[in-house]
């Protein structure tokens, strides 16, 4: 196997666990794998307070901190496009199978989708084998990259529910936690609809 | 058209990336001057077969990962390998130029006053001569030996008669080196130098030194291709960028190749060859000595230097000679780089994905530090008077007799400095470290009887 970050050709020590195939295989080298590093437990709700958008989110856990190592993984899988690269989180992923709430990526608007060739939210579910369902609509290609923190907490909701989701419990998926402002718009319309419990993880938080 | 023109010229490019609006190109395109191709497309040799095979028109790769595309709302394939100069899929386009061509300007100074040896005289003669034929020559030349100067009068003949010529060698550094050199010399002449990360101008270079990698980007563009440091790490190792020489150069051209240290297949597979086994100062190459470092690696994870590796280093100190240790693995030279600062704080530790690699050469060549530890990276192109030089653990398989030699050859490069201590330290001799100082020691004996 060789790496899919670094291409050096390496081994995977064998374990019980993959022996009874409770494991995926691994597609990252160690070296590349230890330069990962987990998110630290970061307050997240203090910038909403006394705004509309308080307590839309009832948690948040994110898995990775965005350490340059990070960046530059996560600048070549969504921008560069490397598709396959989706396959290094799937143990990140895998134990949302086992969730009763509703999984729900966060889409993407349809240009933006053809320009990028694949979702990168859903990619990860996919690999992973999460079953999803996209209740969620972007009605406008704007994009929170390039705007102030300020602007981005002001800007508008644009997204609309597209299904029912009344008294249910929704657990959204998105790639990166900045300033939490996509996902509490996501929460927010979804509460109005009449979701009884949001929850958000994300793969990065930065 | 003439800026586009200029820069497509003998390029592969992706359609979407150009410095051109897109609307500009596809004018081309109805003209017929620029041709779009299908970035990944069936590999001619299957079509007899059934089962398809595909590959990626830029580098040739046939490993394509599969995914569900939104843009061609279908399966469609893409090609790793050289995904970042841009990723090729089944449903991009790269282009090519195939209107009018360009006629190359003649107008060329070679200002250059230099002086050869009587055995670079003669290799240079040999080379322009093959050249003019066509057939492909091999340059074994010794490091030190003065090998890009004998390109010289080879590429301004090229120049002259309006060839396009491209100097390519494995390594960033190297083309980083040779370009300022180059165009010193020719003065007159649009020189591009490419490589990773470097800009692209749209202009028509009728010299391109590049890293071999970035040859992918160019397709039958080449009258004359000169591969530097031809067996450098990695082109050994790497098909796509064998394919890639192939690929740029035009169909008659011929590839010629200037290395220190061929492998028997590569002078099997050249025509002519010309042997350079003196250094231009006329001094024997240094011997390397071997000296038993038992179990260096476990002392250094106890986090001590053993006697041997501490004297030596304290002879250069005292002495005020700069040096470089070789390390077989960056993890075992990280750990030593505290015991080594123990002895002088100043000194510092490279490898290849260091940023500031460059810098710390100079700090060692103008003598600011005094000495560095490094990976096989600095094993060729770096020249430093009076460098002292040991390698640790010579015996691990990273120390190929090829890597060995080269790394010998950073010594007694400096006529006023023609000798130098050049040490193995080893945990048993290993074959590669005998065939290394035997080829240097067959080379000194050629000088000799020449």
């Amino acid at each position: 196997m060789n790496c899919l970050i670094c291409t050096t050709s390496f081994s995977e020590s064998l374990s019980w666990q993959r022996l009874f195939f409770l494991k995926q295989q691994e597609v990252i080298c160690e070296k590349c794998k230890r330069k990962f590093e987990k998110a630290k437990d970061k307050e997240h709700e203090k910038d909403w307070i006394g705004t509309v958008y308080e307590g839309a989110l009832d948690s948040l856990t994110s898995i990775y901190d965005y350490n340059e190592w990070m960046k530059q993984v996560y600048q070549q899988y969504k921008f560069q496009h490397d598709v396959e690269l989706a396959k290094i989180f799937v143990e990140d992923f895998r134990v949302l199978q086992q969730e009763n709430e509703l999984i729900v990526p966060i889409p993407l608007h349809e240009e933006k989708l053809k320009e990028r060739t694949f979702p990168q939210v859903d990619q990860l579910l996919i690999e992973a084998k999460v079953p999803f369902t996209h209740v969620l609509r972007k009605t406008t290609n704007s994009t929170q990259v390039n705007k102030s923190k300020k602007e981005r907490m002001e800007s508008e909701i644009n997204f609309k529910v597209s299904t029912c989701v009344q008294n249910q419990s929704i657990l959204l998926v998105d790639d990166l936690y900045t300033t939490g402002t996509t996902l509490r718009h996501a929460a927010f319309v979804l509460k109005q609809a009449g979701a009884q419990n949001v929850r958000a993880i994300t793969l990065i938080r930065a | 058209m003439n800026e586009v023109q200029a820069f497509l010229t003998g390029r592969i490019w992706l359609k979407e990336q150009t410095p051109f609006p897109s609307l500009l190109i596809n004018k081309f395109i109805d003209a017929g001057f620029i041709t779009p191709h299908q970035g990944i497309q069936p590999k001619p040799t299957s079509r007899i077969m059934k089962n398809k095979t595909y590959q990626c028109r830029r580098c040739g790769n046939n490993r394509l990962t599969v995914f569900q595309c939104a843009k061609c709302d279908g399966p469609c394939r893409y090609c790793r390998h050289c995904i970042r100069m841009g990723r090729i899929s089944s449903c991009t386009d790269l282009i090519t130029w195939t209107g009018p061509e360009i006629k190359p300007t003649d107008e060329h100074i070679f200002d250059w006053s230099g002086t050869f040896t009587p055995l670079q005289a003669k290799a240079s003669k040999e080379l322009l001569q093959s050249v003019q034929l066509n057939q492909s020559h091999l340059i074994h030349a010794v490091c030190g030996a003065g090998k890009t100067e004998l390109l010289f009068p080879v590429i301004y003949d090229c120049l002259k008669r309006g060839l396009r010529v491209c100097l390519a060698t494995p390594r960033t550094d190297v083309v980083l080196e040779l370009a300022p050199r180059f165009q010193q010399v020719f003065p007159k002449t649009i020189i591009h130098a490419l490589y990773g990360g470097s800009q692209e101008h749209p202009v028509y270079a009728q010299l391109i030194i590049a890293t071999t990698h970035q040859l992918l980007r160019f397709e039958e563009a080449f009258d004359v291709v000169f591969v530097d440091e031809a067996d450098a790490f990695p082109y050994t190792m790497d098909e796509a960028l064998i394919f890639a020489v192939q690929k740029s150069k035009k169909l008659q051209a011929t590839v010629h190749y200037i290395t220190a240290t061929p492998s028997d297949e590569l002078m099997q597979e050249v025509t002519n060859i010309s042997l350079i086994s003196e250094r231009f100062h006329g001094f024997p190459l240094p011997i390397p000595r071997f000296d038993g470092l038992w179990n260096y690696d476990k002392h250094i994870k106890k986090g001590r230097l053993t006697t041997k590796l501490h004297k030596w280093t304290q002879y250069c100190l005292h002495n005020g000679f700069p040096f470089l240790i070789f390390f077989p693995t960056i993890e075992l030279m990280e750990l030593a780089l505290p015991l080594f600062q123990q002895l002088n704080h100043e000194i510092l530790a490279v490898h290849a994905e260091d940023a500031e690699r460059k810098e710390k050469v100079i700090k060692l060549r103008e003598q600011k530090v005094p000495g560095l530890l490094t990976s096989t990276i600095l094993e060729r192109g770096i020249t430093i008077p009076n460098v002292q030089v040991a390698v640790v653990g010579a015996d691990e398989p990273i120390f190929t007799s090829s890597a060995l030699i080269q790394i010998g050859g950073r010594v007694g490069r400096s006529i006023n400095f023609p000798n130098g201590d050049l040490v193995f330290f080893h945990h048993g001799i290993s074959f590669a470290m005998d065939e290394a100082k035997k080829i240097i020691e067959t080379h000194n004996e050629k000088r000799e009887t020449s």
